[in-house]
């Protein structure tokens, strides 16, 4: 089958050829590419910036349900499963031994891994000039500004069954550890998102 | 106005919501934690004190973390978005 230059046509198919011939070649200006590009990458980062975290569930912690949520914001995850606790997958303290300690007390383990996280996170940050870049894109978008210790929130995926006195030790060392924010991981009420 | 302390005690029997000097308990209802009761009491208390946005949070011991998040989610859902989760028992 023949295919043909697009344009009008006269009854029989015919180009209109009155006017001259018509070029079917569209030029883009290379400006215009650049700024669609840019336009185009800044889109993305930002998208990537508020829906990318993502929370791996460990197979043992089942979330509590709430319905007054936030989205969760990228943070040290300290895992309470039933067996024991971990820091970014790596444990930490069996609840066992938790249990044992008296009420106000630290968990040494935990204490020096989470100020390690913090350690490395501020180091990164530090070499990323993260904090800056997101400072200047948030105020850009007229969001809250990024806080400076940031990089100190820790995210607590507890499971639901776990007796509060265990999770008030370990909340007692992130604070003994330096942390700016304790949030909680918990399941929306619909079951579909979690904060 | 003098700000007044809005604190939630999470205990096995029940919650037990202390404003300023006022107690109001809420004992469990066919084995689960009273929200119903609570959540009007917060009402009133928004109603009181339309400013106030902090609370605080006690659990004991033995309660299960999971009855902690609802009682953070009963204060948020009232209106209260401020809340501290205090690590010891109350008496």
């Amino acid at each position: 089958m023949a295919s043909y230059v697009p344009g009008r046509r006269d009854r029989h198919n015919r180009p209109h050829s009155s006017r001259g011939k018509r070029s079917a070649v569209a030029m883009l200006s290379l400006t215009a590419m650049v700024d669609m590009f840019t336009v185009l990458a800044v889109f993305l980062l930002q998208n990537y910036q508020t829906t990318g975290e993502v929370i791996e569930l460990s197979d043992d912690v089942i979330l509590p349900k709430a319905a007054k949520v936030r989205e969760l914001k990228p943070a040290t995850v300290v895992v309470i499963s039933k067996g024991q606790i971990l820091v970014d997958k790596i444990p930490v303290a069996t609840i066992d031994e938790v249990k044992t300690l008296p009420e106000i007390s630290t968990l040494p383990n935990l204490q020096a891994r989470i100020q390690d996280a913090f350690k490395v996170l501020e180091e990164k940050n530090r070499l990323a000039g993260l904090s800056q870049i997101k400072q200047a894109v948030n105020q850009a978008r007229g969001v809250e500004t990024a806080k400076p210790e940031d990089y100190k929130r820790v995210t607590v995926q507890a499971d639901k069954a776990m007796d509060a006195g265990t999770v008030k030790k370990v909340m007692y060392t992130l604070t003994e550890a330096g942390d700016s924010e304790i949030n909680f991981a918990v399941l929306r009420d619909d079951g579909k998102k979690k904060e | 106005m003098a700000d007044i302390p809005l604190r939630l005690d999470i205990k096995d029997f029940g919650f037990r919501l202390i404003v300023g000097q006022d107690k109001f308990t809420f004992e469990k209802k066919n084995g689960e934690w009273d929200i119903t009761e609570l959540t009007e009491r917060l009402k009133v208390v928004r109603q009181m004190y339309p400013e106030k946005s902090d609370a605080t949070i006690t659990v004991d011991n033995e309660v299960p973390y999971e009855k902690m998040i609802l009682g953070m989610d009963v204060l948020l859902a009232g209106g209260f978005g401020s809340i501290s989760v205090s690590t010891v028992e109350a008496e």
